[in-house]
This record gives structure tokens, sequence and C-alpha cells, in this order.
């Protein structure tokens, strides 16, 4: 688990990236595949484990994901924007997950298991300095409703605007706001609750 | 005790620097050659489908083969004709 953000890529050079790779996705190149794979991998897993907080449904919820570009790859409008088709597409399959399975309720504990594999391992300085408040967020997100943590994960943790975020939940943007103002509210809430600890 | 605005204003902070998890790399192997072997078979319907629209199967491959189903079948429905009436 790396402490840092990963790169954030410009989103003008996002798009115009995203414009080439698609083109290339549409011909079936599989070279334009490995670079989507590539940069948006890592991206899409932690959404999806965080959305779901279970890494083994990450992980069958990420093939699906990707099985899905390639199979859909030729009927991709030009103009597509990846990172938001990815998400639109892997938060449909987690709520029809939910929905045909009931399986709504946080597994916050099950969230530990997720630091053993890491992209990079931290310093103990790093450890020590920063992973508390880390985790004590990475804890209050995981108790959200999921409604509310997909749509901080997507704007806070991904940087989509509120309308890109609106189109990935298939909601308006006006919805979305007061979506992400409820959750906001229930964040520091949950933080709130933490920090004060159970003998306040 | 920090303010609710501000605990909020640090966790967004917290949570746009997030790290990211991954697939073990077995898993990530095993997504990209599933993935692959689709485009691959994808590849070969398109080609197929590019060899239907060359000039060769357009003007001489697509005729001759309907004549030659259309023959058949006509055969098929004359002998069975001539086979009712006796002849």
């Amino acid at each position: 688990m790396s402490r840092e953000a990963g790169p954030r890529v410009d989103p003008g050079v996002e798009r115009a990236t995203d414009v080439l790779l698609v083109e290339r996705l549409r011909r079936g190149d599989p070279g334009a595949f490995d670079e989507v794979y590539e940069v948006y991998r890592a991206r899409l897993f932690s959404f999806l484990a965080r959305l779901g907080c279970r890494r083994d449904l990450a992980e069958d919820l990420s093939e699906e994901v990707w099985v899905r570009l390639v199979t859909h790859a030729r009927r991709l409008a030009p103009d597509t924007h990846l990172l938001a088709w990815l998400f639109t597409v892997a938060r449909n399959l987690y709520w029809s997950h939910c929905r045909s399975r009931r399986v709504e309720e946080a597994h916050s504990a099950e969230l530990a298991s997720l630091w053993t594999v890491a992209v990079r391992h931290p310093s103990p300085f790093e450890d020590a300095v920063a992973t508390e408040f880390e985790r004590q967020v990475e804890r209050a997100l995981a108790s959200l409703p999921p409604p509310s943590r997909e749509v901080l994960l997507l704007t806070a943790e991904e940087g989509l605007t509120p309308s890109e975020a609106a189109t990935v939940c298939g909601v308006t943007p006006e919805a979305l706001r007061q979506r992400l103002s409820r959750a906001r509210a229930l964040l520091a809430g949950v933080l709130r609750e933490d920090t004060r600890g159970p003998h306040a | 005790m920090l303010p609710d605005d501000d605990r909020r204003d640090a966790a967004e902070q917290v949570l746009s620097r997030l790290g990211t998890f991954d697939m073990d790399l077995a898993q990530v192997e095993r997504v990209r050659a599933r993935c692959h072997r689709a485009l691959d078979r994808r590849g070969r319907w398109q080609r197929l489908a590019v060899l239907a629209e060359t000039p060769l199967y357009r003007g001489v491959l697509e005729p001759t083969l309907l004549a030659a189903v259309s023959g058949v079948y006509l055969f098929e429905v004359v002998s069975r004709a001539l086979g009712l009436l006796g002849l």
C-alpha cells in the first residue's frame, strides 16, 4: 500500500491520450489494451476494493470490467473518457452484485487484508507519521453506507468532477452534489466519534 | 478537538492521496491473457469480415456459392416433384 497518491495525470493530457487509446482499442490493438490496463488497473481495483471492502470481490469485478472493455471496444464512442467508462461499468457491476447477493453491509474487518499487498512498502517513518489518520479515514470510509462511500471515492479520491461522477453514478449533477454533501457530513461524524473513542 | 469542518477537510485531503491497491501479479497476468485472447478472437472475425468485402469475394466467390446452393436446392425440388409424379 502506497502512502502517497499515485501520479495523477493532467485531465487535458488524459483526455488527449484517451482519444488515441480509444481509437486503437476500437481497432483491436492489444498494445492499446496493455497501456490502458497499466494506467488504470490499480485505480480501478482500489475503487472496487474500497467500495466493496472485499479483495476477492474486487478481483472478480475488476476482471469482468476488463473483459467487458475488450468485448465492447469496437463500440466505444471516439470521445469516450476511459476512466469514467471503466468506473461506470465497475460501479454497475458492484450494484448488480449487491442486488443479487444482498451483500451491502460493510466488511471493514476484511479491509485490513488489503494492506498486505502493497504497490510500494512505506518506510517506518512514513508509517509513523501518516498511518494513524489515514487508517482512521479508511475505517470511517468503510463504515459509511455504500452510496456515500462511492461518491466520496469518485470525487475526493479519484478526482472526478461532480458532473463526471454524476455520469458514472447515473444521477443528475445536482443529486450527486446532495449525495456528496451528505457523505461528507457522515464521514466527519464517523471521524468525530472515532476520535472521541469508546471512553469519551 | 478539531471542528467538523477542519476534520472533513483533513479527511478529504487524506482521501485525495490514499494509496492504491493492486491485484496480485498472477491475477494481473491471467486477466491480461484472457483479454488478449478475446481481442485475438475478435481480430480473426474482423479479418474474415474484411475478406468478405474484397472484390474477389463479392464478384466471383459469392455469386458462385449462391448459384451452387441454389442449383442444388432446385435440383432437389425438381427430383422430389418428379418422384411424386412417378416419373
